[in-house]
């Protein structure tokens, strides 16, 4: 009993992590789906609390972390990654082709040249449907109302996190500007634009983004525990 | 202080050019709502009537959704100016698209900030230039100029803070924004409330002021408030929104089962909406859903404000105890709430206030990151860079792309068959409405036909005005007939006109008719056809 309190089980943050996380369907679909990627990504999620609580930069914690977020990635990336990102279906190429023709006669040589060519018919669809991926990984309504009331057309969306969290997880964002806001943005940027690589269609969903939201939530929770205590 | 005086008249100046430039071609045409607003704005002007006949009317019937009306009566004067034209229709909106980048940078410049010049300008520039306000402000929309009037009150409002009188002139621009825009009338009441509420210490000793102010709001609303039980009080909140019990039973899905059920679903439509308008994804990717209020391929800010936004926030969060920083958060807040209560994910219109709010918070960022590199060069170099970027997007997607592919959401082929049948004076047309029911506005408009007659045709409104919401769309504009193309009219020549859809081959075998014209959007798509009606022949 003394070795699991001092392993920090009875702790109360720890309990919080512990209902928080396993009373998310997504983590439950995750598990399902794939035990080993459910489990690093608790591991982020635990240390990504502990450093944003932690005053000092804990080095050794932020290497697993990067270790654990390199991993959940390399996997991400072999089964979720956007084959649509190569290549233009049908109705993309007749937009193409229609707008090349709005645009020639409008700009003329502007338009008309090797170097714009090039960005517009081999750079520019590839970088819009990027944009299009790292987006909708940032869309709040994603993670606790599956995307409503502007879901994704061909998408099977499903509902993350309860949306009574959503409350704790706006307090969680308020209370992380106090702790460590670097931090937090450093993830939602290394999160998104990892997501942007992977399918919309990928039946787990942005994993990258489950220990943000379950962070944020849990410490929207702890901070109002802290409160009823003090009361 | 000439360089500062000179920079703040090249952001003004760029504000003058994104809002003016071609504004009558772009975007190419007229939208209904437009061309509504600026025929009841003719009839206003001639007749003191709008197009129904209804003398200086509280809301505008429209085409049965009820207009806010004061849009249409300050356009009068552009139209005794400038003629009934596009120019003089969306003339109001430019103009208060300029007075809301001029009054941001006073706000800004009046703050307690630091380097407030500098923030101010900054901050000026972005609303000058971000999509959303160029957007709104190149289209007559209520909302602009409610969007102008809230500015404005929060500009008194601030002032207010050292000399209570303001507080006043606040009221007043408040009280008159609820008669711009039907969301203000929600939003208004709250904002000026929630000022009250946030800083109540500052105003104990004023109490006369306060009570003078929150009277004269309600004065003011006297008018509209006489109109609650009727369906141009209500009705568009009643046509949008999701309280209703047949729209729980046909969208609730298992929460019809589960007890309090309804409850649940109004409070998780509610904050899944609410939530919307402040999604990233929405903010900075997708265009609003509605094409005839987007931008193709570009939403209402440019993506790469994602970043200063997040900075935004932060010093947001870091100045929250300064005074604008208070009122404009809580104008973000409340200015979603109308919106929110409504089913459409994500209308930007509705929102024009806390798409401003958005756009300071973006200027702080930019600022914020601007203040961190050293040296001047650095800045100079960024701030060219994300303005050149910008304007490419800008250029690309508002001034080409929207003018193909959304031209006729603007009405594009309506308007060049009312050319066409002014040059075909000595023959009779009949519009098909079944998917354009609004067609008729084309031709008043773009014929300046005589407000005294179309009153004429819609006057069985004005039986009961306030809760006739039932619309036809059957009119008669001079040799333009907008109802049933197959109404029998024996031994008439006429040229019936409908979509694709309208007429079929089939159609023409068996009415032997003869196709006169075809009409194409700006994509040269064939939008509407033509064809001879010869009854005569069948006559003989």
């Amino acid at each position: 009993m003394g070795r699991l309190r001092r392993l920090g089980i009875f702790d109360k943050n720890f309990l919080i992590t512990i209902v928080i996380v396993f009373t998310t369907p997504w983590a439950w679909k995750i598990l399902n789906y794939n035990v080993f990627l459910c489990l690093i990504l608790i591991l982020i999620t635990a240390i990504f609390l502990k450093l944003l609580f932690s005053n000092k930069f804990n080095v050794i914690l932020t290497l697993i972390l990067c270790l654990a977020f390199l991993i959940v990635t390399v996997i991400n990336l072999q089964i979720g990654f956007d084959q649509d990102l190569r290549k233009l279906n049908v109705n993309e190429k007749v937009q193409l082709n229609e707008r090349h023709r709005y645009y020639a006669g409008e700009l003329g040589i502007i338009f008309l040249n090797r170097f714009s060519l090039n960005y517009y018919k081999n750079y520019n669809p590839y970088f819009y449907k990027f944009q299009r991926n790292f987006f909708s990984v940032l869309d709040l309504n994603l993670y606790f109302f599956a995307s409503h009331p502007r879901e994704r057309e061909g998408i099977s969306e499903f509902e993350k996190f309860h949306s009574l969290y959503l409350i704790f997880f706006v307090v969680g964002i308020i209370y992380s500007f106090r702790l460590r806001p670097l931090l937090v943005m450093l993830y939602l940027l290394a999160a998104g634009l990892v997501s942007g690589l992977i399918s919309p269609t990928f039946e787990l969903g942005p994993v990258l983004f489950f220990p943000f939201v379950a962070t944020l939530t849990i410490l929207g929770v702890i901070w109002l525990v802290n409160q009823i205590h003090r009361i | 202080m000439k360089i500062k005086i000179l920079l703040f008249l090249i952001v003004l100046i760029i504000s003058i050019f994104l809002r003016f430039y071609h504004i009558d071609q772009l975007p190419p045409g007229l939208n209904a709502d437009e061309a509504s607003l600026g025929y009841d704005a003719y009839s206003l002007l001639l007749t003191g009537k709008d197009q129904y006949g209804k003398s200086f009317p509280i809301f505008l019937h429209s085409f049965g959704a009820y207009q806010s009306s004061l849009y249409a009566y300050l356009t009068t004067a552009p139209i005794f100016v400038f003629g009934l034209s596009i120019f003089a229709v969306r003339f109001l909106s430019g103009f208060a698209g300029i007075l809301i980048v001029l009054m941001t940078f006073i706000i800004i410049y009046s703050s307690k900030e630091n380097n407030k010049f500098w923030q101010a300008l900054l901050a000026s520039f972005i609303v000058s230039f971000v999509p959303w306000s160029i957007f709104f402000s190149r289209t007559a929309v209520e909302a602009n100029l409610a969007l102008f009037l809230v500015v404005g009150a929060t500009c008194f409002l601030m002032r207010s803070l050292k000399q209570p009188v303001y507080f006043i002139m606040a009221s007043f621009l408040l009280a008159i924004s609820t008669y711009a825009y039907q969301a203000q009338r929600l939003s208004s009441l709250i904002f000026l409330v929630g000022f009250i509420l946030i800083f109540a210490k500052q105003f104990i000793n004023k109490k006369t002021i306060i009570s003078v102010g929150i009277a004269l709001f309600f004065i003011i609303q006297i008018p509209q408030l006489t109109l609650i039980n009727t369906e141009a009080g209500t009705r568009r909140l009643d046509q949008v929104n999701y309280f209703s019990k047949d729209y729980f039973n046909q969208n609730s899905g298992s929460l019809k089962s589960v007890p309090l059920g309804r409850q649940i679903y109004i409070i998780n439509q509610f904050s899944s909406h609410y939530l919307a308008y402040f999604s990233p994804k929405n903010l900075f990717f997708d265009p609003d859903p509605q094409e005839v209020r987007s931008i193709p391929d570009l939403s209402v800010f440019y993506s790469w404000m994602f970043i200063p936004f997040l900075f935004g926030l932060k010093v947001f969060w870091d100045k929250r105890n300064e005074s604008f920083i208070k009122v404009a958060l809580l104008l973000m807040i409340i200015s979603v709430v109308p919106a929110a209560l409504t089913r459409e994910p994500f209308y930007t219109l509705r929102v024009l206030p806390m798409l401003w709010v958005v756009s300071i918070v973006v200027s702080y960022g930019g600022f914020e990151i601007l203040y961190k590199l050293q040296f001047n060069f650095l800045r100079f170099l960024l701030l060219l860079t994300v303005s050149i970027f910008s304007i490419g997007v800008l250029y690309s997607s508002y001034f080409i792309l929207l003018k193909y592919e959304r031209s006729s959401e603007y009405g594009f082929p309506y308007i060049e068959l009312a050319k066409k049948s002014e040059n075909l004076s000595s023959k009779k047309f009949v519009v098909d409405l079944t998917r354009q029911s609004q067609s008729y506005i084309w031709f008043a408009f773009f014929k300046k036909y005589d407000p005294l007659k179309l009153q004429e045709q819609g006057k069985i409104v004005l039986r009961d005005y306030y809760n006739a919401s039932d619309f036809d769309g059957k009119r008669i504009i001079g040799n333009v007939k907008t109802g049933d193309i197959w109404d029998k009219e024996p031994c008439t020549s006429q040229i019936i006109v409908g979509d694709l859809l309208a007429i079929s081959e089939a159609d023409v075998k068996e009415h032997g008719l003869h196709s006169e014209f075809e009409i194409s959007d700006l994509t040269e798509k064939v939008k509407l056809k033509g064809y001879a009606m010869n009854s005569k022949e069948k006559c003989i």
